[in-house]
């Protein structure tokens, strides 16, 4: 019995060890984020419960990106969310945003269906997570090229179209047009290099 | 506009937030000789410009008087600091008057500012005293930092004196000795309690100010404190069982008292509490406010639904040893073995049922008491986790007696509320304040921030060490992840984490025991594997914790 247990013991860990994953870290891009929400000016300004849009480059240079913020309740029997309420600058030099600040006429709360449209719902969390670090590791390069205003190369290129992949996926649908108007410049650069820019109107 | 007749009766036509610019114009053309000086004298500034009828019109004067006015009080509360020596607690109150007036104007008038420069510089003037103010609440800082430390090092002196000194049986004279150690770690635990609110005020700076790691040093010295008054504490209880002074064992009647009152705070959890109106204000509670207000809609405004405050005696305590944990409870407490919480949560339900095989077979252990702990989870009420999480941590501490948790969540958001934790939205505590309730209530708190330069491996191992103490900790962390909902992906959410299992072996954490006050439904005990916790908790919405000293 005593030697049935340690060899059930050895194969449990075993089976353990074979199957961990590594966590998943954020990025550069998320740290910072994760570090900016805590710090003035966003700490007095958004609700630690508030989720982040995707951010995007700004273009004034290769590490700053602009993003949104939006209520989402913190309790899952309350499926609801709201219209982007503020708008911050990060740069991914700094662990403190450059500016946070509300946005104002802020209206509407959508239903938590609509965040995500069906075919990221079909990934799951952790599928989606794994979507949002990927696009959050390659937001520094493309905000790179966009700042370098030179033409892509073909890993670039390949890297912008996994992106708009990727932001077609985990944008939320009522937010397009905040999207459009949170980084016009950038969309249009995409479109200019042959990406099409939708689904941002 | 060529003189300022034709110019006050041209804006008069126009929309009157877009009056001052133009009067701004017409000001300082017609008074383009004006002594700079006046702008030292900010309220007889805003006197001039309100003068102007249009400029009363745009109904922003009395705000800016107020303004004026309000900063110019906090400066003189800062002069009295300056020029005469100010106790902690007075020093923090002007910060926190300071924080709370830059807040006020930057979230309330900032686009007003822009649109009306003329009218709110005088209170931008007025501003740039609070500004030399909050670099005063440095050296205040400091200097409390440096005098705690010296208070700490002396206490840690005279404890090891008398450890070296006492011997059984201990005779008056000890006795006396011990107590006044106790007494002066009390106020030293006091005055930290004090800096650090005080420091997390100050760590909510005002736009622009450049002062972050120094924040995050002014953190870490705190925290230093914390950890070295605790041990001070503990190795007096020591000191006291081995005197014969304190009984280490069996429960004494004041521990047995203590505990006879959780039972009872968990007893009044199974009945039903008051009924409380959700909050109406901008948060998602609305449709619920609008169908369970009753006849025509009236909804209560959040105030009104509050229970008034009664006075409540200083929670802080009087002695170092006041808030020593107690032991675990002498009655039995139905517990559930092992909790898988509810299986839609779980990612990977396989590697669930593996941890607790290798749990039964003895080669992990539970480090923490996460069963006993799990009774006292509640489900929030509003977007209020952080306060949930904190009023669990009195609750289990025995710090809020005989109160129904309802009640006593509203008692705490009041609180909050007046203390100045809650972002300017009215929707959470600040995460620079997570953990201020507990501070407030006289608990110690040691906090621990996401620094990119330390990275999430240092975060992580911090919160296992942690945990594998035998402490509680409040975390933040990813909704959607945690609750394996794709929905509330990237939403920040506060729970608090009971315990972990341990493999015996390598000492690695494998797993974490949670209480969720937000999760459908609301689980106490809930085991996560590592994984997933870690994937939550390292995400763009996590990175902070708040370990609870007890």
């Amino acid at each position: 019995m005593r030697s049935f247990s340690l060899f059930a013991a050895a194969a449990l860990l075993a089976a353990g060890a074979a199957c961990r994953k590594p966590a998943q870290s954020p990025g550069r891009l998320g740290s910072i984020l994760a570090a900016a929400r805590t710090r003035p000016p966003c700490a007095g300004v958004i609700d630690p419960g508030w989720a982040a849009s995707i951010p995007l480059p700004t273009g004034r240079s290769a590490g700053e990106f602009a993003v949104f913020f939006y209520a989402l309740s913190d309790r899952q029997s309350v499926g609801r969310f709201a219209a982007p309420a503020a708008r911050a600058v990060i740069d991914l030099d700094s662990p403190a945003a450059e500016s946070c600040v509300p946005i104002s006429g802020a209206t509407g709360t959508f239903p938590i269906e609509q965040r995500f449209g069906a075919r990221a719902l079909r990934l799951g969390a952790a599928g989606l997570a794994a979507r949002r670090a990927r696009l959050y590791r390659d937001l520094p390069a493309i905000a790179s090229d966009y700042a370098g205003g030179a033409p892509l190369s073909p890993a670039a290129r390949e890297r912008m179209s996994r992106f708009i992949d990727s932001f077609a996926l985990l944008a939320e649908p009522p937010f397009l047009a905040d999207y459009g108007a949170l980084s016009p410049g950038f969309w249009r650069w995409a479109r200019n290099q042959g990406f099409s820019a939708a689904p941002i109107p | 506009m060529k003189d300022g007749a034709s110019g006050a009766i041209l804006v008069f036509e126009m929309n009157p937030l877009h009056l001052v610019p133009a009067l701004c114009i017409v000001g300082s053309l017609a008074s383009a000789q004006q002594n700079d000086d006046v702008w030292r004298e900010p309220l007889a500034e805003v006197q001039r410009v309100c003068a102007i009828p249009s400029a009363k019109a745009s109904g922003q004067c009395d705000a800016a008087r107020q303004m004026v006015s309000r900063a110019q009080a906090v400066a003189s509360m800062a002069r009295a600091c300056r020029t005469s020596s100010c106790t902690i607690g007075q020093r923090r109150a002007v910060v926190e008057a300071a924080s709370r007036l830059g807040s006020d104007f930057f979230l309330g008038y900032e686009k007003k500012y822009q649109e009306s420069l003329g009218l709110f510089e005088g209170v931008d003037e007025a501003l740039k005293g609070s500004a030399a103010l909050k670099q005063a609440s440095e050296r205040f800082i400091w200097r409390g930092l440096q005098g705690l430390d010296g208070a700490t090092s002396r206490l840690e002196t005279r404890m090891s004196s008398a450890e070296k000194g006492l011997k059984r049986p201990a005779g008056a004279r000890a006795q006396a000795t011990l107590r006044e150690i106790d007494a002066q770690g009390g106020l030293d635990l006091k005055d930290f309690l004090g800096l650090s609110l005080l420091i997390d005020d100050d760590n909510n700076v005002l736009p622009k100010d450049p002062r972050y790691q120094e924040a995050l040093d002014e953190r870490e010295g705190a925290n230093d404190i914390a950890r070295r008054l605790i041990k001070v504490r503990d190795r007096l209880i020591a000191l006291q069982q081995r005197l014969g002074l304190r009984e280490a064992s069996p429960v004494s009647a004041e521990q047995l008292s203590r505990a006879e009152t959780v039972e009872r705070s968990l007893t009044s959890r199974r009945s039903p509490g008051p009924r409380r109106l959700p909050s109406a204000g901008p948060g998602f509670d609305s449709s619920e406010a609008a169908s369970a207000a009753g006849p025509a809609g009236a909804v209560q405004a959040p105030s009104q639904s509050r229970a008034p405050i009664a006075a409540v005696p200083d929670p802080r305590p009087t002695s170092l040893t006041e808030f020593a944990p107690a032991p675990p409870p002498p009655w039995s407490v139905p517990m559930t073995a092992f909790s898988a919480g509810d299986a839609r949560h779980t990612e990977d339900p396989a590697e669930l049922a593996r941890i607790e095989q290798l749990h039964r077979l003895g080669l992990y252990h539970t480090a923490g008491n996460p069963q006993l702990l799990g009774h006292f989870v509640h489900a929030q009420q509003g977007g209020d986790c952080s306060i949930v999480t904190q009023e669990e941590v009195l609750e289990i501490l025995g710090r809020q007696p005989g109160d129904h948790p309802l009640r006593l969540e509203d008692k705490l958001l009041g609180q909050a509320e007046r203390q100045g934790f809650i972002t300017a939205t009215n929707q959470g505590v600040m995460p620079v304040h997570q953990g201020g309730l507990l501070t407030a209530n006289g608990i110690p708190v040691v906090k621990h921030y996401y620094d990119p330069q330390e990275g999430w491996k240092f975060l992580n191992s911090e919160l296992d060490r942690t945990l594998k103490k035998g402490r509680v900790a409040i975390a933040s962390v990813d909704a959607g992840i945690l609750w394996n909902d794709p929905h509330f992906l990237g939403g920040g959410h506060s729970i608090l984490v009971t315990g972990a299992e341990v493999n015996r072996l390598t000492g690695r954490v494998v797993g974490y025991y949670i209480n969720d006050s937000g999760s459908q439904p609301p689980m106490g005990d809930r085991l996560v594997s590592a994984d997933q916790f870690r994937r939550a908790f390292d995400s763009s919405v996590g990175g902070d914790f708040v370990e609870v000293v007890k």
